[in-house]
């Protein structure tokens, strides 16, 4: 219990004189997240609204194994990009292990069937009749996909937040490929692992307050957008 | 679309840019109190200390040597003094090997004997240099349920896994488990005193004996929490003892088998051209000298009240058993055999 | 004088799982024409509607579009001249002005050209300071009436239109309805009409296809399709809500007896013979009702029964008596009406010969 209590005190001490430490941690957590999630949006939004868009054999299972994928376990993520970018493995010449790059990559990859799969259930969710005006109107593929997504904004972006909470909550990936190295690839999530371990939990409690705060950010703009998206369709 | 990414960096940028400017401020503060003069002549551009772009070196190590801190200290004084950036990334020992026979890493840190020399052997490493020791310890309650206190390491490991198979349910060991340096040693330990570790121990077990899997940190933790025995490096223990309420003490402190020895590799060129080899070779060098021998001498007589590690330059000769590492012939850039 | 076929249905079937949405459909649709489908829900009407529309394609028969076989390749080209509106208003989230001009916008014309047109557009609505308003703003009305000028925008030669007021209020309704029959007076715009209110078809079609079950029972004018249906479930759609089976007993003089379970009952005979088993069509509201007793049934004919069911409908009221079959007539809601022809009491159903009809079958 104590341990507790004093850790708290400490955390606050540590999150209130801004540490240095802590909060290049905090912004470097940040930092590497907000990249993944604007990659893999860029990827995952069109990738999603094509799978949307147009009817193709298989596309059930398509979407079903995306779906899937939202549980996609982060060792296994960080192990497949371990082995991609080793010194060893098929991206070694670019010598990305142990750096943020690596982690980006991680966690695009682990967010982007989250962003395609909620894309696609975003769009799923507009009226059909809203498709077919837009077919309708002779809309080209890209111009009725990119209305398309236009109108499923709010939905499109709750996806987006929820992946980047995915990604910044993550250890297990950023701790393979990233190799927690201090000034340089040390994330909230793998602080707090090697906090703890090293029996520093005062600084794992202020790590972790950091982070929860960040996913309260994250769930409070979410909840801001769906009750704008709400607001919006009682006026209809 | 446009309207996307905007709205969604603003709920983000927010926070960024707050804890940049938190970033931003502390260090300036910080420098403002050391020297009057760099405030003075400091442009916005230039750093206090030098203006080059550090050169970095990846350093692969295990857990138990990384949890001291004594290598976060390295890495400040290193950057400060020579402008190399540190990248030290810590696992079992295990797993730091791996990386380094991937080439992920220029230099390998680590304290298991047997390992090392296969890794030597395997043509994956060079310039093979000790650095320090220490011993392990087996640790356990005050109490000492098992009464191993004064046996030697395999009498007292024997000892625990007699009681524990024979049902005292107070005897308990609890290992790694994750093929670190300290897990190798205890593996020694186990072969001295006679027994298969595979078959007898490992793949025998009883509620007796536990494999955590885990770094040495979680690892004494949780012998903490069940009160039971486990091995563990000097240095790991004292440092986490000092940070927690751990209530486990030393109870065999003496034993050939439970030196701990820390030695230096460079990843060999002639396997991944792509290593910073230069770098590696002046660590190294640093690591051997006296200035480097007096680093990892001093750290931790402030904290502990001892030093956390024997610099092995105090040796009269390391090169003899139980050592049997050269320790002082500084060494030279490797040369690649082109094809 | 040849028309000029703008959509051909050739035999379409349109099967979704186990149902069959649309049963071998043809139907011709010629320039100028407003044809309005009717038929209950679940008919088929909108499945129809996106066939014509080319977002749904059939599951075998051809579509013909301007002479033109509907085919991957053609259907870009056959869809500048297309345009469907729906019975749910479909609006994008941004401005009105944006919303009428999308279309344009589609096709790449200039921003400059858009605004212009969007401008005159608003303001031949006397929406034009609606423009730059959100149209989540805008009531059901405007919003169906802003999704019209969307499509209109476009110039199309063919329109379709499912159900484009079922959720209008009156008001609304009229207002849409002027604007298709100013869009079909002005651009002599090909127009098929979904709908399931009748007058509604009646008032803008010159002609009306009835589709009951994937199926075409009937095509022809509102007058046709309303006093003379092919089927009895047309009938039953139209309005007939008396419908007595019975069979020919001799045709004389273009007048065919027929016998029913309320006795005999004189109809214009049209092509049915004596002998023939058939269904005595009688519309509510051309029964009278009186009083047994009380005066003659003038020039008509009728039966006797006794009232079972009175239910007042607003400004009329539904009497059904039992006259061997039950008959239903409407009769207007006059002081004390209800409780003159109260259950129980003994009535006189009459109605004008010329008012029947009669279905084979």
């Amino acid at each position: 219990m104590d341990e507790i209590i004093s850790g708290i005190i400490e955390a606050f001490h540590l999150i209130v004189t801004l540490d240095p430490e802590v909060m290049e941690i905090a912004q470097r957590s940040l930092t590497v997240s907000m990249e993944a999630t604007i990659i893999a949006a860029l990827i995952a939004i069109p990738l999603g609204a094509i799978i949307y868009y147009f009817s193709f054999r298989g596309k059930r299972i398509v979407i079903g194994t995306i779906q899937t994928l939202y549980a996609l376990p982060t060792v296994l993520v960080g192990l497949l990009v371990y082995l991609l970018v080793s010194n060893a493995g098929p991206l070694g010449m670019f010598r990305m292990l142990y750096t943020t790059n690596a982690m980006v990559f991680a966690q695009v990859l682990l967010i982007i069937p989250i962003i395609a799969g909620l894309t696609i259930a975003g769009l799923s969710s507009l009226d059909k009749e809203l498709k077919y005006t837009i077919q309708s109107l002779n809309a080209s593929a890209f111009q009725a996909v990119a209305t398309l997504c236009r109108e499923a904004k709010f939905a499109i972006m709750s996806g987006v937040l929820l992946a980047f909470g995915r990604a910044i909550a993550e250890v297990g990936a950023v701790m393979m490929v990233g190799g927690n190295i201090r000034h340089f690839t040390r994330t909230l999530t793998t602080a707090i692992s090697l906090n703890t371990s090293m029996g520093e939990f005062a600084t794992s409690i202020a790590l972790g307050i950091i982070l929860l705060s960040i996913a309260l950010i994250v769930n409070f703009g979410m909840n801001l957008i769906q009750t704008r998206h709400m607001g919006g369709e009682k006026d209809v | 679309m446009k309207k996307v990414l905007p709205v969604f960096g603003m709920v983000l940028l927010i926070v960024a840019v707050i804890l940049t400017a938190g970033c931003v401020g502390t260090p300036g503060q910080e420098t403002g109190n050391q020297t009057v003069t760099s405030t003075v002549t400091a442009t916005p551009t230039a750093t206090p200390t030098t203006g080059a772009v550090p050169d970095q070196l990846k350093i692969a190590t295990t857990t138990s040597l990384y949890d001291t801190g004594l290598l976060d200290s390295v890495q400040d004084y290193y950057l400060e003094t020579y402008n190399v950036d540190l990248l030290i990334t810590s696992q079992g020992t295990g797993k730091a090997i791996e990386s380094a026979k991937n080439g992920d890493v220029d230099v390998l840190l680590v304290h298991s004997p047997s390992q090392e020399a296969a890794f030597i052997d395997d043509g994956y490493g060079v310039n093979h240099r000790g650095i320090a020791y220490n011993y392990f310890l087996i640790v356990g309650p005050e109490s000492d349920p098992a009464g191993i206190k004064g046996m030697t390491p395999e009498e007292g490991l024997t000892t625990l896994k007699n009681l524990g198979e024979s049902g005292e349910s107070n005897v308990i060991f609890v290992s790694r488990g994750d093929n670190s340096g300290t897990h190798s040693a205890e593996k020694n330990i186990w072969k001295a005193a006679g027994f298969n570790y595979t078959a007898d121990i490992s793949g025998n077990p009883g509620t007796w004996y536990i494999e955590t899997g885990s770094g040495m940190g979680d690892t004494l933790t949780i012998a903490g929490q069940k009160q039971a025995y486990t091995l563990t490096d000097e240095a790991t223990f004292l440092t986490y003892k000092n940070n927690n309420n751990l209530q486990l003490v030393p109870i065999i402190d003496e034993g050939a088998s439970l030196l701990n020895r820390y030695t230096v590799m460079t990843i060999n060129p002639e396997k991944y051209p792509n290593t910073n080899v230069k770098a590696a070779t002046d660590f190294t060098n640093w690591l051997i000298s006296k200035e480097g021998q007096k680093f990892i001498g001093d750290y931790g007589t402030e904290t502990y009240g001892k030093s956390l590690f024997v610099p092995m330059s105090s040796l009269a000769d390391s090169t003899v058993p139980p050592f049997s590492i050269d320790c002082s012939t500084p060494v030279t850039v490797p040369t690649v055999a082109t094809a | 004088m040849s028309e000029e076929q703008v959509v051909g249905l050739d035999r379409i079937t349109r099967v979704y799982g186990e149902k069959r949405a649309l049963d071998e459909v043809s139907l011709s649709v010629f320039r100028g024409e407003i044809l309005a489908v009717i038929g209950p829900s679940g008919a088929g009407k909108s499945t129809l509607m996106r066939i014509c529309d080319m977002l749904e394609e059939p599951s075998s028969g051809e579509v013909t579009l301007f002479g033109m076989p509907v085919m991957k390749k053609t259907r870009k080209i056959l869809r500048e001249r297309v345009g469907i509106l729906f019975q749910k208003t479909v609006l994008f989230d941004r401005s009105v002005a944006d919303n009428v001009g999308i279309g344009l916008r589609y096709r790449g014309c200039s921003r400059d050209d858009i605004n212009g047109r969007v401008a005159e557009c608003l303001k031949s609505l006397g929406m034009e300071e609606y423009g730059c308003r959100s149209a989540r703003t805008l009531s059901g009305g405007e919003g169906q009436r802003i999704a019209f000028a969307r499509v209109l925008l476009t110039g199309p030669d063919l329109l379709l239109l499912d159900e484009p007021t079922a959720n209008l209020d009156p008001l609304a309704t009229k207002m849409l309805e002027d604007m298709i029959r100013t869009e079909n007076a002005q651009h002599n715009t090909t127009i098929i009409l979904n709908t399931h209110d009748q007058s509604q078809g009646m008032r803008l079609a010159d002609r009306i296809a009835v589709l009951m079950d994937g199926k075409i029972v009937q095509t022809g004018t509102p007058d046709e399709v309303f006093y003379h249906p092919a089927t009895v479930a047309a009938a039953r759609f139209v309005g007939f809500q008396t419908l007595i089976e019975g069979s020919v007993l001799t045709v004389a003089e273009g007048c065919a007896t027929v016998s029913t379970g309320a006795g005999l009952i004189r109809a214009p005979a049209g092509s049915v013979r004596s002998g023939d088993a058939v269904t005595v069509a009688l519309r509510s509201e051309e029964i009278t009702v009186s009083l047994s007793g009380t005066g003659t049934p003038g020039s008509g004919e009728g039966v006797s029964g006794t009232v079972c069911s009175v239910r007042k409908l607003g400004p009329v009221i539904e009497i059904t008596a039992d006259c061997g079959v039950l008959i239903t007539a409407l009769v207007p809601a006059r002081q004390h009406v209800a409780d003159v022809f109260a259950a129980g009491t003994r009535v006189h159903l009459s109605w004008q010969v010329s008012q029947v009809h009669l279905i084979s079958g």
